[in-house]
């Protein structure tokens, strides 16, 4: 009996020991994610510029889709009414929950854009090669891009860096996230030019070219529209005429969407799942919401318009007759829009010659009769241009500018009561940023 | 997989067979037996599963259904017999045993409501009675379920325990109940109880498919009829000593095991009909009217919409149609039918005092309720998705006593299962929910243009589509254990357990090519699957030492031990689109694909002592701490120290007292904790497919810093044993307080990472009381009648979010109206609320941007012409923040805080059940239990979308009867203006007036269960070579009486099902959506021993 006791005994330092020696059990590495020096080492700054792409093409397909609803250019037939304030111009609104959910993309896509320059920036001092060099200024394009696209759609919004809350631009100052937008994409250029890839800077000079006149439309519809609603620049006249001496006649720049990246966002809800429909003022559609037709017509041939057939061909990934897919791309720039904004330069500077021109090489591209004043020049230009960046993110600020109200917005929604209102900083920012939620950021 | 497991089952079967035929051969040292009669005093009822045993011997058994028992290779000599069952005062009767013949010996049990002789393990490391306890400890003993209309865990543990509760989300076939125990403990965890089986932690997740709702639980992997017994522990105060994780309670499962004595055999089979209650199904209405453009008709081309609408009507449905006028159509019965399931069960169990054996089999299948595929011809090559559920069982327990001094206890458990459910829930291309959303005026039965549209779905899918799309689990749980137990003194013992529990699953949602049969869906038209396989495995090792030390009047048991746990599981699958064909369902076989696989691993090891001291059998203390490390605590932060202290007082052992014939009163503290998720202390960046090469984005902000959360509870109470100990009631008081707890934080988007992100910032303090009395009120020859009733009343209150902004479940999607909000209940429902004023109608151009309340002329001017409800909001309660009202008025664009109005809680203030057990004629037995939960709400969340939205509702008989009475050109505006102030009191919900007119006072009492067993007489079923048999009958859910004004399908109904964290799987809570309402199941089975 004493022997068994004695083993017993010794058998408490072995429970000792199996609950103290097992410590490296305890450090358990995570496979599934980089930790953040990962991603700053050199050999990952081209997967730090990739992810920046997806995340801008992602945010850019999901934040355009309340902003068109809320123009003239969509209109809600699904489930979820939230849409339906929108297509009744409820632009305003930081708790409808399609203004809300694209939100967070935009804010990830913008941190992960300038993050990107920062890390590749870092590495340009000790490896200036031409990978990094063409890194740092796609890093420059893809920051450009969601900048540009946040001072077009936005009506304010908040810079934060992680934990740390970013105060708000403020309504009055948007106009700086288009000039950030517009140094950025220079800084694109320079880099892509300093490394022979001139395709690439010419994608970032027609978007330098549409940021420019983007800026300048937020002058004329800030703090509400004002004036003819004409928009000229002429640095966004040079860069446009720059592009058309180096592109096809009917070239376009497109974010593209693949099952190897991300699907596009407006066309999952559209194509997919058919919560939202192209306007009836642009396409009909059959009994069960599948477009049928096309309703907007060309006002000097009376056909249906060619453009407007293209755009949705594109929609649809074949024919506008299709149900269509969720991977369609999304033109950002193009030909078309370099011929728009030399056409309004020329328009607001009393150039009627130069102003047929530029516009009819947009209708020699569908085989159109062309513009000899069949209709007014402002017409014609807001016709041409409603159907040739058509689903590009530009139209709700056109309507703003030339007075143009989608019949089914209701009087008291804010696009009619205070036109030039755009999306508001959405409530998951509202309520965790430290600047807008009433609480402070002391302590 | 089919045949895999047919093999195994196959080799199994053959090793019981083996052993059966063994075990007399084990058992052949038999000096004499001992065979005997178990009854109920007063009744003389035989009573079933008697623990009958020799004292100081490893001989013991069973009684059967005829409480017979037979004890064999008793040593001669004089020999103490007891016996043991759940409800009934232990017996013990001497008796002289006589080599070569059989002594009788016949015991009759009195009934008793105390349980504080009941001996427990879980939480208390070692085998201890009650009475010594100073915390609650609650204890289901399976045998007195054996008649009980159950058929998987879930059923067995749903409303037996104050405190308990089983959460249905659906009656899907094979769908497995949310559990919870006080609450929820945790703001960010998963606040499911932890659950061992046999001494080692197993899976306790769910079965996941690619819905939310129709989820099998793990825990119905256990065959009830395995289970001997269910310890549960409802708290900190209790589970101290399972450390990390434990905050939530802890099941631990006890499965049956071998008893000394000749092969005994039991089968069991159960036919089950299962019927879905639809008299809270409203109807579907709609009127032709709605097809027009503008309201009244009076637009381009509404003459003709209207008079297509009307013929198509007509048509349709078979009856004259008026423009104005709704019709009705019951179109929800159509997708159901009566539902089948078989259970057959049979198990074996014996030995002799060196080795004991139980070996069981069961093989359950069901088709359940759904059949919407009987209203359609089926299209060539497509197979219409059921819900179906087959599992099949096995399960064996070996124990080894080589010697006196050491018990060796082997336990497996496999199942294997196959689960299918049609696509459901918050789902536009759910089948349900499609059927729910019909527009009789769309529907189109023409055959000359095919079976379009049947029911008239408006949108997404006809119902026909969404048939063919499939959705089906397979799985498989292995759980095996070893125990050595080693007493090398009476004083001294040393028990270790070691196991490994393994679960895997692979789950499917696949579209087949061409599944939109009807031309209508443009989701992916051309087929698409989404697999998911998941594995996970869990080692345990539990390794303890007790030394026990008795004077005369003190008793002092030592407990130390250390544990061990590793957890690892994967996760693999992918997804895509468009087969080039018909024909093909793999992955690799899309167009367009995509993959991913992730890993994980927890390792947890903690050490524990507790010291429990007795003094003259009426005085308890004990006291105790534990020690954790994890791999999920963050870096600086090393290991959780959770102390324990209990007392318990029997100031009965000092008295004798026929009326309080037994007294506990007892008080507890202890601790436990919750970890974070195993990686969330890092920041990471994931991976992120590009289309210019690989990418990242970021994903985990990380927190160095994070640690357990600790829950400190405080429980005191007092059991009461009346009348001789016929009546009993159990009163605990309990008191919770959750500090360090982990709050998923949001921080600002803008800011690049999206996520929230853990950090231990909040506080939850939770308190509640728990009631239960139980008693024999009628004894008697040939009648006992004996009752209970329980309930317990929770109230919790989230104290700290420690600044974090508050929490809404479902991200931005605004149905979903349960929020984390500092100062009320976790889950409270917050939305917009009608003001209460005489027309409630936001008509008018706001002032100011305040709301403007219009004059009864204002509106009736207003509504001089028909008017669409989407031209007009309700006039809201306006809030300065959550909770709070600002005395001014808020809608859709004027004043502010539309959507911060308290509407209620999800959880119930009171929670419990009631019921009785009678036994009459001798042979038949008669137990009912009714569950109820009072003093919660519950958002109708379907019925909100069918009153409310424009294109997929609107159908319910009264917003149609609205609607069309705002739209008839014919109605005076006094009529409309009165349809409208109605819409914004009853109808009017969803965005942007979210939560309005959508959440309910919702009480109710459910018939539970009511069975009636009869036990065939022994001479009968002797003639047959059966020592008993049983028939029960046997029904569950059998009626719901609700007290509320819930106005939806079923209040049990939740939008999710049983799942596996996140801050919708804990707090999205009493929302009914989509679901089939929990089903009536009428259970017929047969249960014979030999």
């Amino acid at each position: 009996m004493r022997n068994r006791n004695l083993k017993a005994w010794l058998a408490a330092p072995v429970l000792a020991a199996f609950t103290l020696g097992c410590g490296d059990l305890l450090d358990v590495n995570n496979p599934n994610d980089l930790v953040e020096e990962d991603i700053r080492q050199e050999a990952a700054a081209a997967a730090v510029v990739n992810g920046t792409l997806t995340l801008v093409a992602s945010s850019v397909s999901q934040s355009w889709q309340p902003y068109l609803v809320a123009s003239d250019e969509m209109r809600w037939i699904g489930s979820r009414d939230a849409w339906l304030s929108l297509d009744l111009g409820f632009v305003d609104d930081p708790l409808n929950e399609f203004i809300d959910g694209p939100f967070p993309a935009m804010g990830q896509a913008r941190w992960m854009s300038d993050e990107a320059v920062e890390i590749v920036q870092g590495h340009l001092s000790n490896n200036p090669s031409t990978a990094i060099k063409t890194d740092l200024a796609r890093a420059y394009l893809y920051s450009g891009i969601i900048y540009m696209v946040i001072g077009e759609i936005q009506e304010d919004f908040a810079f934060s860096d992680k934990t740390e809350s970013g105060p708000p631009v403020g309504p009055a100052n948007m106009s700086q996230v288009l000039d950030g937008a517009i140094d950025r994409l220079s800084s694109a250029i320079s880099g892509f030019m300093e490394v022979g890839a001139t395709d690439m800077a010419t994608q970032a000079r027609a978007l330098r070219a549409r940021a420019r006149q983007s800026r300048a439309i937020w002058d004329v519809i800030n703090p509400s529209p004002s004036g003819s609603g004409l928009a000229a620049s002429a640095e966004a006249g040079a860069d446009a005429s720059a592009v058309l001496a180096s592109v096809q006649p009917d070239w376009t720049y497109n974010l593209t969407y693949s099952s190897a990246s991300r699907s596009n966002s407006m066309a999952s809800w559209v194509n997919d799942r058919k919560e939202n429909q192209i306007d009836l003022s642009i396409a009909t559609v059959d009994d069960q919401n599948d477009i049928n037709g096309i309703a907007l017509q060309d006002p000097i041939d009376n056909v249906d318009d060619p453009a407007v057939i293209k755009w949705l061909n594109q929609w649809k990934g074949g024919s506008y007759l299709d149900k269509g897919g969720i991977y369609p791309p999304l033109t950002v720039a193009s030909a078309r829009m370099m011929h728009l904004i030399l056409a309004e330069n020329a328009l607001a500077g009393g150039d009627s010659n130069g102003f047929a021109m530029h516009i009819n090489h947009i209708r020699a591209l569908d085989g159109l009769t062309p513009y000899s004043g069949q209709i007014s020049e402002m017409e014609m230009l807001q016709h041409t241009r409603r159907v040739n960046v058509m689903l590009q993110g530009l139209r709700l600020a056109d309507m703003y500018r030339w007075g143009i109200k989608d019949p089914k917005w209701q009087g008291a929604a804010a696009a009619s009561a205070a036109p030039g209102t755009m999306l508001p900083i959405s409530i998951i920012e509202l309520r965790a940023n430290c600047h807008l939620n009433g609480l402070g950021c002391g302590g | 997989m089919k045949r895999i497991a047919s093999r195994t089952i196959g080799a199994w079967g053959v090793a019981l067979v083996a052993l059966a035929c063994l075990a007399p051969g084990l058992s052949g040292q038999a000096a004499g037996s001992i065979a005997g009669r178990v009854t109920e005093e007063g009744s003389l009822r035989p009573l079933s599963s008697a623990q009958v045993f020799i004292e100081g011997t490893g001989i013991g058994t069973f009684s059967n259904a005829s409480g017979d028992f037979v004890l064999l290779n008793v040593p001669a000599g004089e020999q103490t017999v007891v016996v043991r069952l759940v409800g009934y005062r232990q017996a013990s009767e001497a008796v002289t045993v006589t080599a070569g013949s059989t002594a009788t010996l016949d015991f009759a049990l009195n009934v008793t409501a105390v349980q504080m002789d009941e001996i427990v393990v879980t939480g208390t490391g070692v085998a201890t009675e009650k009475r010594k306890l100073g915390h609650t400890i609650a204890t289901l003993d399976a045998a007195e379920l054996e008649n009980a209309p159950i058929s998987d865990f879930s059923q067995l543990i749903a409303g037996r325990e104050p405190g308990v509760v089983a959460l249905p989300s659906s009656g899907y076939t094979g769908e497995g109940a949310r559990i919870r125990i006080r609450g929820s403990a945790s703001l960010s965890q998963l606040n499911e109880p932890i659950v061992y089986v046999d001494g080692i932690r197993v899976d306790r997740s769910a079965v996941q498919n690619f819905n939310g709702q129709g989820n099998p639980s793990r825990l119905d992997d256990i065959p009830p009829e395995s289970i001997e017994r269910v310890e549960i522990l409802k708290g900190a105060a209790a589970a101290t000593l399972y450390g990390t994780e434990a905050s939530n309670g802890v099941i631990q499962i006890f499965t049956k095991r071998g008893t000394v004595g000749t092969p005994r055999f039991t089968f069991r089979a159960d036919l089950t009909g299962i019927s879905v209650p639809t008299n809270r199904i409203l109807p579907v209405a709609d009127f032709a009217g709605r097809a027009c453009a503008s309201p009244g008709c009076t637009g381009d081309g509404d003459a003709q919409r209207l008079a297509d609408a009307v013929n198509l009507m007509s048509s349709r449905w078979g009856q004259p149609v008026s423009p104005w006028e709704p019709i009705e159509r019951d179109l929800i019965p159509d997708l159901l039918t009566t539902g089948l399931g078989q259970t057959y069960s049979g198990s074996l169990q014996g030995g002799s005092s060196v080795f004991q054996y139980f070996a069981s089999a069961r093989l359950a299948s069901e088709d359940g309720p759904y059949d919407a595929a009987k209203n359609f011809d089926v299209a060539e090559g497509l197979d219409p998705e059921n819900d179906t559920n087959r599992r099949a069982s096995i399960h064996t327990n070996f124990t080894l006593i080589p010697s006196s001094d050491l018990r060796i206890g082997v336990t497996t458990l496999y199942s294997d299962m196959e689960h299918h459910t049609p696509d459901n829930s918050n789902n536009i291309y759910g089948v349900f929910s499609s059927a729910l959303m019909s527009q009789l005026r769309l529907a189109n039965a023409d055959p000359e243009l095919g079976q379009i549209n049947f029911y008239g779905q408006p949108a997404f899918a006809t119902l026909r589509e969404n048939a063919y799309q499939l959705n089906f689990v397979n799985s498989q749980h292995f759980a095996g254990s070893t125990n050595i137990d080693f007493s090398p003194s009476e004083a001294f013992n040393i028990n270790g357990t070691f196991g490994i529990d393994f679960t895997s699953d692979d789950a499917v949602s696949f579209r087949p090519y061409r599944w939109n049969v009807d031309g209508f869906s443009g989701s992916t038209p051309d087929g698409s699957r989404n697999v998911q396989e998941n594995r996970s495995r869990e080692l345990t090792a539990d390794i303890k030492g007790s030394y026990v030390f008795n004077t005369s009047r003190l008793e002092n048991t030592l407990l130390f031990g250390g544990q061990g746990f590793l957890r690892q599981s994967q996760s693999a699958g992918g997804s895509g689109r468009d087969f080039p064909g018909p024909g093909l369902e793999t992955l690799s076989a899309l167009g367009s694909e995509s993959s991913f696989e992730n890993w994980l691993r927890v390792t947890q090891l903690g050490g524990y002592v507790q010291d429990q001291v007795g003094w003259d059998n009426w005085l308890f203390l004990t006291v105790g701490a534990r020690w954790d490390a994890n791999s999920a605590f963050g870096e600086a932060f090393n290991t959780a120290f959770y102390p324990k202290a209990n007392f318990a007082i029997v100031p009965s052992e000092r008295w004798d007292s026929e009326v309080f014939s037994s007294m506990r009163i007892k008080g507890a503290y202890g601790t436990s904790g919750l970890q974070p998720g195993a990686f969330d202390k890092f920041t990471t960046f994931s991976s992120l497919g590009t289309e210019v090469g690989p990418g990242v984005q970021p994903s985990n902000l990380g927190n160095e810093q994070l640690r357990p959360e600790v829950s400190t509870e405080l429980e005191f109470g007092i059991d009461l044993g009346l009348f001789n100990d016929r009546w009993s009631i159990e009163a605990t008081y309990w008191d919770r307080v959750v500090t360090d707890a982990m709050v998923a934080r949001q921080f600002p988007v803008t800011g690049g990472f999206t996520q929230t992100q853990l950090d231990n910032i909040g506080e939850v303090t939770a308190h509640g009381v728990e009631f239960g009395i139980r008693g024999n009120l009628i004894q008697a020859r040939d009648i006992s009648l004996n009752v209970f009733a329980n309930t317990a009343f929770l109230s919790e209150k989230i104290t700290d979010m420690g600044g974090a902004p508050p929490l809404k479940t479902g991200g931005s999607y605004p149905r979903y109206r349960n929020y984390l909000v500092e100062g009320f209940t976790p889950g409270a429902f917050f939305g917009a609320k009608v003001a209460d004023l005489a027309i409630p109608l936001n008509i008018l151009d706001p002032v100011d941007g305040q709301c403007v309340v219009p004059t009864r002329d204002q509106a009736l001017a207003y509504f001089s012409q028909p008017r669409n409800p989407n031209s007009f909001k309700p006039l809201a309660i306006g809030n300065e923040d959550f909770g709070v009202p600002n005395g001014g008025l808020a809608s859709h664009n004027c004043g502010a805080g539309l959507l911060d109005t308290h509407l209620g809680d999800p959880t119930p203030d009171y929670a419990g059940s009631f019921g009785f057990d009678l036994a009459f004629l001798g042979n038949f037995q008669l137990t009912t239990l009714m569950e109820y939960k009072f003093g919660h709400q519950v958002q109708d969340l379907s019925g909100m979308f069918r009153r409310a939205n424009n294109f997929i509702g609107r159908n319910t008989p009264r917003s149609a009867e609205l609607y069309a009475t705002m739209l008839n050109p014919g109605s005076s505006a006094d009529e409309r203006l009165d349809a409208a102030v109605a819409w914004a009191h009853e109808v009017e919900g969803l965005s942007p007036m979210s939560g309005m007119n959508g959440i309910y006072d919702a009480d109710w009492i459910q018939w539970r269960e009511l069975s009636l067993s009869y036990r065939v007489p022994a001479t009968f079923v002797q003639r047959w070579g059966f020592s008993a048999a049983t028939v029960n009958m046997g029904v569950r859910n059998l009626l719901l009486f609700m007290l509320g004004d819930y106005p939806g399908m079923d209040p049990e109904g939740n939008v999710l099902g049983r799942c596996n964290g996140g801050l919708n799987c804990n707090f999205l809570n009493s929302t009914e959506g989509w679901g089939i309402p929990v089903p009536r199941r009428f259970t017929m089975s047969v249960r014979v021993t030999f």
